[in-house]
């Protein structure tokens, strides 16, 4: 699988987890709502390890 | 005055005794090898040279027969860890000959490879003044390298060891991270390097692909093999280029100037190979770190969320009637099922429930005896 770089910005991935994990780690945070980052973290990890371990686009 | 007429033989005769007679003995000379070339029989014929403002200004003939080449040859390059080469300034001990035949030459019967050493040395120390003066030492060092450097265009030879110890580091590393990249070959040692390498950057810098960083391979090899990496043309051309360019020349002690001018160096191929992998690794941990945080948060929300039920429970267990009546204890209501908490409650003839741990039982109030205060 080749990753449009265009289309997938790592650094900003990185920043967008990091702000969902301190998101979730408040403890205001609504449970529901805590899933919903979860599920929305674990899919941007998932594509931060891809983009470390695939071609690019150029 | 034709009377005073003498054969070329003769002339050259005289010219030989007298030239022959004038340097009589050996002396020590210094000068650039111009052009060597050792032939099928072992005898090693030189062009030796002297250059001043870049204009030859002296040349002649060298020749070392070949009992005495083997012996110099084999004493220079256990000094030097290099072989003569064109090139080289260098220090013969000589004696002068004059042929009739083939002119002027020097006969070589000796090498001085201190001299060598010395003299690079001293260009060296030269080319980093100039550096330094014209402002190239730091240029690399205002540039910056992507967070995660992908693409990289690699100077190097492809059948030279340090350049497939790279590649195969780099490339087959049990992490899985993946690069690209591109060779642009050089000649990476003699007098073409230094050139050939300026020019292989140019080519980087003039190509359609936007390169991350430039890399400069050369495994391991002499210290005059490796002169050529203090070369100005090659320094300024990576002072200059626009892309941060990586050195590994294979040494372990010496730095050279191409390392200086650098945006950074390292040792060894497979340590270059090891400053990517780092970086990668190092993203894949901030990942990881990031990954048991989330793990870590849920596991808190969903304790914290049990500890709540457990405060419940508690609660629940405390206010729950039952418990009290399987401790033995009897709980009385009123009429309507309410606990009676105060003797105001009740009142003579009231029917009573006793709640018990087997049942109930009915009662009806027949005296009130208030406690004396």
């Amino acid at each position: 699988m080749i990753h449009d770089m265009a289309e997938f910005d790592y650094n900003a991935a990185v920043a967008d987890i990091e702000k969902l994990v301190q998101q979730m780690e408040n403890p205001e945070t609504g449970v529901e709502q805590a899933e919903k980052m979860s599920v929305k973290a674990r899919e941007l990890l998932e594509k931060c390890r891809a983009y470390l371990r695939e071609e690019r686009q150029k | 005055m034709t009377d005073s007429c003498i054969s070329l033989f003769e002339l050259q005769t005289m010219l030989k005794e007298s030239i022959e007679d004038a340097f009589s003995g050996g002396f020590w000379v210094r000068a650039e090898i111009a052009a060597l070339s050792v032939k099928g029989n072992g005898h090693c014929y030189m062009e030796l040279c002297q250059s001043e403002d870049g204009k030859i200004v002296a040349q002649i003939r060298a020749i070392a027969w070949s009992n005495v080449y083997r012996q110099i040859s084999s004493y220079f390059s256990s000094v030097t860890g290099s072989s003569l080469q064109i090139g080289q300034n260098v220090m013969f001990e000589a004696s002068v000959q004059y042929s009739p035949l083939y002119g002027l030459s020097l006969i070589i019967s000796d090498v001085n490879p201190e001299y060598t050493l010395g003299d690079a040395e001293a260009r060296r120390r030269q080319t980093l003044e100039k550096l330094e003066k014209n402002g190239l030492l730091d240029m690399q060092k205002e540039l910056s390298l992507s967070d995660l450097p992908y693409s990289l265009a690699i100077i190097s030879a492809e059948n030279a060891a340090g350049y497939r110890d790279f590649m195969r580091h780099l490339h087959e590393n049990p992490q899985g991270f993946c690069f690209h990249t591109e060779l642009f070959e050089a000649p990476m040692q003699g007098s073409e390097c230094a050139g050939g390498i300026a020019a292989a950057i140019g080519s980087v810098m003039a190509g359609q692909t936007a390169f991350d960083a430039v890399l400069i391979l050369r495994g391991g090899g002499g210290k005059l093999d490796l002169g050529c990496y203090d070369e100005y043309a090659m320094c300024e051309a990576i002072a200059r280029c626009t892309i941060p360019v990586l050195t590994a020349v294979g040494h372990d002690q010496d730095v050279h100037l191409c390392d200086a001018v650098s945006y950074d160096s390292v040792k060894t191929p497979t340590a270059l190979a090891d400053y990517f992998l780092d970086i990668y690794a190092e993203a894949d941990a901030c990942l990881d770190d990031l990954a048991a945080r989330l793990e870590n948060s849920r596991n808190t929300r969903l304790k914290i969320m049990e500890t709540r039920l457990d405060v419940l429970q508690a609660r629940i267990d405390a206010a729950d009637p039952s418990r009290l009546l399987e401790k033995g204890f009897v709980l009385v209501l009123d009429a309507g099922s309410h606990p009676i908490k105060s003797i105001d409650d009740c009142r003579k003839g009231d029917a009573l429930t006793l709640m018990m741990r087997e049942g109930k039982v009915r009662v009806k109030v027949e005296e009130i005896e208030r406690k004396q205060k």
